[in-house]
């Protein structure tokens, strides 16, 4: 399978870990993130992310103001594990542009009772946020 | 003197003035007077620290959150907000408070934080019907629960308080 | 006096209001539009969608001798508000129920509980709610006392009311009064407000304000457990509007 244009494999691998970049300081305290963090966006039904770790660390500061800031200020970022966003029945799906881009998907969706919707997603966001490291900017 | 049926919680005899500050569906400009005068006397009761302070405190960093939100254009729900703080009058006077945070749709999340495998959630979806959803150690749920603008729902209350169970608040729930 | 006997010629309600809660299928109140749009618009034209706190009807009067700071984020869930072409009688509905409003002129509650069956039974067709869970009634009354050249006593208009610790001494400049009991007999709630607006020549405009409460379990489509609780909550209010209005305050009415 051809690699994808930042060089890294089609398929996201169980032990990648995966940047979820925070910009709000409301997204985390000092012993985690918040499940808030982990929600999937309305109009995409998908949480995105990025493939890089905590190291190093200008190159994942550089994705996060690069990529992922559109206009804010990122203070920090959530990394964890492709195979723990799967242990949760989400799918963990490359998807660049940009360089380095994922997505978390699959998540509920029902249609008929948005606020069950929301509690469903809230109680899989709760697990992707107890098991993330938290870096500070 | 008339006989006075006592209730529960220091503030709640402020909750029928607040009901009246916070909004009817009464549309008239007298309805409109006495929700003034309604809210002058809840903001009055409410400057008074020994009276409000940890909530008032609380409030104001729920809406530093919404002007940070709102200076940066970033998606914001004003209803969200605006339930958000009736919730926190609403909650008993020695409830732990929340944090504060922004949902991607909007919606102000409410979070009740012991331990990153002990935690409350709650978003203030402006219906009134608010999903929520917890993490007790190997326990975990979720449920939607109806906010009537006074009283918070005994099944929220008491799922904030089983994540303190063993902490040094001291609890009473309404 | 008598229930049915109980009617002024010129009674000064400026609102009367019923809301019946309910708890609501998870939806939109968007989704449900159309057929309310459909329902409603042919007797009430007049449509909006109204933020409760941030738009009043007619002129404001001057309230509280204080400005009142603008609030921000002050503004409820959004209504659907369908009002008839004057103005004087609207229907809302939101996510959390229904809602008739009666502005003056007001004769009496059964002249439009015709209507507010009909609109209400509307409503459950439409916004299918799963369960009523309170009924209330609201009315707001202003009375303009007449100021005479002496002195105002208000004990001449109100058998109950604010006291001042030294009646000679001390003088009231403005009053907000707030009560709220339970009817021990029936549970239902009623909260009352005695305020008082600033002078208008030589008339003292009283705002009496009275809301009643009937929590309830109901079938919506149980219209006679939910008009037995409004009649109930309107015995309450007359209750109370007559107990605490004197004779003389009651003549000014007829």
């Amino acid at each position: 399978m051809e690699p994808l244009p930042s060089g890294l494999p089609e398929i996201v691998a169980d032990n990648e870990d995966l940047a979820r970049f925070l910009a709000s300081s409301s997204q985390f305290n000092s012993r985690m993130v918040k499940p808030s963090a982990f929600l999937p966006e309305p109009k995409s039904r998908e949480t995105s992310v990025f493939r890089h770790g905590r190291e190093p660390v200008d190159a994942l500061w550089h994705i996060g103001d690069e990529y992922a800031a559109q206009g804010r200020t990122i203070h920090g970022a959530a990394i964890l594990t492709a195979q723990t966003v799967r242990s949760t029945a989400l799918a963990v799906i490359a998807g660049e542009p940009p360089p380095r881009h994922a997505a978390i998907r699959n998540w509920p969706w029902i249609e008929s009772d948005p606020e069950l919707l929301k509690a469903q997603q809230k109680e899989i966001a709760i697990a992707l946020a107890g098991t993330a490291d938290f870096f500070k900017k | 003197m008339p006989e006075i049926i006592p209730i529960t919680g220091d503030m709640e005899w402020l909750a029928p003035i607040r009901a009246m500050a916070g909004g009817s569906n009464a549309v008239s400009a007298e309805a409109q007077a006495v929700r003034e005068m309604a809210a002058n006397a809840v903001r009055f009761v409410e400057q008074s620290r020994a009276l409000f302070g940890a909530k008032a405190e609380a409030i104001a960093r729920l809406l530093s959150l919404a002007n940070e939100y709102q200076a940066e254009q970033a998606t914001l729900d004003l209803s969200s907000v605006a339930l958000a703080e009736r919730f926190l009058h609403a909650l008993p006077d020695d409830f732990p408070l929340p944090e504060f945070s922004v949902e991607p749709d909007g919606v102000i999340s409410l979070d009740w934080i012991e331990s990153c495998h002990r935690l409350f959630s709650l978003s203030m979806n402006p219906s009134g019907r608010f999903a929520y959803a917890w993490l007790d150690g190997t326990d975990k749920g979720h449920g939607v629960a109806r906010f009537d603008g006074r009283q918070v729902p005994r099944r929220i209350l008491e799922g904030i308080a089983a994540i303190f169970k063993n902490g040094t608040a001291t609890l009473r729930a309404a | 006096m008598a229930e049915a006997a109980f009617k002024l010629k010129n009674p000064p309600i400026v609102e009367a209001m019923l809301d019946i809660e309910c708890d609501m299928p998870g939806r939109e109140l968007a989704a449900v539009k159309l057929a309310a749009d459909q329902s409603f618009l042919p007797q009430y034209p007049k449509f909006e969608v109204f933020y409760p706190n941030s738009r009043i009807l007619g002129e404001a009067p001057q309230s509280a001798p204080q400005p009142v700071p603008a609030m921000p984020f002050q503004h409820d869930s959004p209504r659907f508000q369908y009002a008839q072409e004057d103005g004087k009688q609207l229907i809302q509905i939101q996510t959390g129920g229904y809602s008739f409003n009666r502005l003056a002129p007001y004769t009496t509650l059964d002249n439009y509980l015709q209507e507010i069956e009909r609109t209400w039974k509307i409503f459950v067709r439409i916004a299918e709610p799963i369960e009523v869970r309170a009924v209330r009634l609201r009315f707001i009354n202003r009375i303009p006392l007449p100021i005479p050249a002496e002195k105002l006593d208000l004990k001449d208009y109100l058998k109950i009311g604010p006291r001042l610790p030294d009646e000679v001494g001390l003088k009231f400049v403005s009053f907000f009064d707030q009560h709220t009991m339970v009817e021990t007999d029936t549970g239902n709630l009623a909260n009352i407000i005695l305020a008082t607006l600033p002078a208008e020549g030589n008339r003292l405009p009283l705002l009496f304000d009275i809301a009643a409460a009937h929590d309830a379990r109901l079938e919506p489509t149980n219209w006679r457990g939910v008009s037995d609780g409004i009649l109930s909550l309107r015995r309450l209010k007359n209750l109370i509007f007559r107990n605490t209005l004197t004779e003389r305050c009651l003549k000014l009415f007829q």
